[in-house]
């Protein structure tokens, strides 16, 4: 019987940017033939609609979100920090050192990250009600982000 | 099958930053390491290969990329080419 070459699944988990994302339906592919199901997908589309789910949602950032973040813009973290207008970056390092625990930053940081990350997206409208859903958002427990990709 | 020539695998090697396949033991190698898909993209895009590591399986060759993240990180990738390109592992070198 001939080897089944790909198959789909539901709420695909990954992992490979240091917090949960959770892709509503993907397909996987077995390459060499070894049994090793890898997801059949193009890792800057990936990486993009990561990038645009964060920008977008009034979620609050941990450490490996604006780790992610600053190495998608390809920023070291003395340019991320310059972006922000610090005056150094031990502030960035700081952020990133709490990994997947909430970066503590203040709300107007998260709302100025957001507001660059918006800026590269294209979006040339920031609206009020974005800004005060990011002000009012409690830290509380880290949600994954979920995406629906469109093939 | 031969190994590649050095200009064709080098396109691939480009190419698989944007459409290679990690595979789940890259993954978890990965993890471990403290890397992640966009240092495994910036090495992939920046990084040098050598001419070829070994024969991995019947004629699929594995080409190790050398390179470095964002950060300036070293980072390692073991790629086998197939039909297509697959990390098959992440190496932290200075370890």
């Amino acid at each position: 019987m001939a080897r089944k070459k790909s198959k789909t699944k539901k709420n695909y988990l990954i992992k490979g940017y240091g917090f949960p994302v959770i892709v509503d339906e993907i397909e996987l592919d077995d390459p060499l033939g070894d049994g090793d199901w890898v997801p059949r997908i193009n890792e800057v589309k990936l990486g993009h609609a990561v990038f645009e789910a964060l920008a977008i949602s009034p979620i609050r950032f941990t450490g490996t979100h604006i780790s992610f973040i600053r190495k998608f813009m390809n920023m070291t973290q003395e340019d991320f920090a310059m972006a922000l207008g610090l005056l150094n970056h031990g502030a960035v390092s700081k952020w990133e050192r709490k990994s997947s625990d909430f970066a503590g930053m203040k709300p107007g940081t998260e709302v100025l990250i957001k507001a660059i990350m918006r800026e590269r997206l294209g979006h040339r409208e920031f609206p009020i009600a974005d800004i005060k859903a990011i002000a009012a958002e409690e830290e509380g427990e880290v949600k994954p982000i979920r995406l629906h990709l469109v093939a | 099958m031969k190994p590649l020539p050095s200009a064709e695998l080098h396109r691939l090697i480009r190419h698989a930053s944007n459409h290679g396949f990690r595979s789940i033991h890259a993954r978890r190698r990965m993890e471990e390491r403290q890397f992640d898909f966009n240092d495994l993209t910036h090495c992939l895009r920046t990084g040098r290969h050598n001419p070829f590591l070994d024969e991995f399986k019947n004629g699929t060759w594995r080409y190790r990329v050398e390179g470095r993240n964002i950060d300036g990180r070293a980072i390692d990738l073991v790629v086998a080419i197939a039909n297509t390109i697959i990390i098959v592992t992440v190496i932290n070198p200075n370890r």
